[in-house]
């Protein structure tokens, strides 16, 4: 339960929110959990699926956005990546795409080694970090009503915007062999390729 | 400085065309003495856009999700911003083949006066020999405009990133 009473934001909620909430969203999931959770429940979705890049799920997301100003970018960051790419945060607070949408399912664990605890267990505030960079939005959302109700401010007034979503870590379970990441590219590029810039 | 009061640099006249040339249409960039000429021509180049980055290898990441997404990019940086960029190219931009040319200013070689330069500056050619990329630091302008064509058409019809190095003495 959350502060405010409500459930706990769980990788089914959060992924069936964005899902419900976001038309047509580019996906780019971070390695490991993300990949794995949004591969197994929706396998088909637009995504840039990684198995590697740590660090730089944001920084990727940034230069889809900034190639295709006429998609919505939705990042499915992680606590332990984010952390070791704080300087990318800086660089999209300076850019603040208003098509990037910067989730970040935060687990305070390392969820590919075993569940070591992240920085975010000790209290740091990846919300804070971002609003220091310049966000126009940065917010967390304890629980899945939040969670949502964060996704809609976003539709409504698209602003770059970081949304924070503490979830307790379990493991998603095995990853699903997914395509080579040349295949992923390929698809995501065909995607992206669809329909041409205005 | 605005455009009208600089000279263009030999380096940027050489390098900026051939890059347009290829419908490069993005750079990121950590600043580098040795090639401000080039990214101070791309900041004001009409159709471009030069995103400063706060790391080179979040710039490498920049530019594939950008490339993933249909468009193009250049990576410039100083050859000690380089040593940062391992994880960038070998999980990322290589398995999932992506292009992007590397111009990295090299400290490091002769006349080098900080020794906090020299392993890294050294271990540019040998780090892309390693990962498979092609690499050259060309010892003139001459030579710098008849390879760089061929190091750009690698790059973007094999998908891998390519490497040009740049010597102090292209730097004027
Ligand atoms: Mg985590």
């Amino acid at each position: 339960m959350s502060e405010r009473g409500e459930e706990t934001n769980t990788y089914g909620s959060l992924l069936a929110a964005v899902v419900d909430e976001i038309a047509d969203p580019l996906l780019v999931p971070n390695l490991g959990t993300n990949t794995a959770a949004l591969m197994a429940r929706y396998p088909t979705l637009p995504a840039l699926h990684l198995w590697g890049g740590m660090g730089l799920t944001h920084s990727l997301g940034l230069g889809v956005a900034l190639a295709r100003p006429e998609r919505t970018v939705v990042v499915l960051d992680g606590d332990g990546s984010l952390l070791m790419g704080l300087g990318g945060v800086a660089t999209i607070g300076v850019l603040r795409p208003p098509n990037l949408l910067h989730v970040v399912l935060d687990n305070a664990a390392w969820g590919n080694t075993g569940g070591q605890p992240t920085h975010t267990a000790s209290g740091v505030r990846l919300e804070d970090v971002a609003a220091a960079c310049a966000y126009p939005v940065a917010v967390r959302a304890g629980g899945p009503a939040e969670f949502v109700e964060a996704l809609r401010r976003y539709v409504a007034e698209p602003r770059c915007t970081m949304v924070v979503a503490p979830l307790p870590y379990g493991d998603p379970g095995p990853a699903p062999r997914g395509p080579e990441p040349v295949l992923i590219k390929r698809d995501f590029l065909a995607e992206c390729l669809r329909n041409p810039r205005a | 400085m605005s455009s009208d009061q600089r000279t263009v640099s030999r380096l940027s006249s050489t390098l900026v065309p051939e890059l347009a040339r290829f419908q490069v249409e993005l750079g990121a960039y950590v600043p580098d003495h040795l090639i401000s000429g080039v990214t101070d021509e791309l900041r004001d180049r009409p159709g471009f856009q030069l995103v400063a980055a706060a790391r080179e290898d979040e710039g490498l990441a920049i530019l594939a999700g950008a490339y993933t997404a249909g468009t193009r990019g250049v990576m410039l940086m100083q050859s000690s911003g380089f040593g940062l960029c391992l994880n960038a190219i070998a999980s990322l931009l290589l398995p999932y083949q992506i292009p992007v040319p590397m111009i990295v200013g090299l400290r490091g070689g002769i006349g080098e006066f900080n020794v906090a330069q020299l392993a890294g500056g050294q271990s540019v050619a040998p780090v892309c020999a390693s990962l498979g990329i092609p690499y050259a630091a060309p010892a003139s302008f001459e030579i710098l405009s008849a390879i760089l064509p061929g190091m750009l058409k690698t790059c973007f019809s094999t998908g891998r990133p390519v490497c040009v190095g740049i010597q102090r003495s292209l730097a004027a």
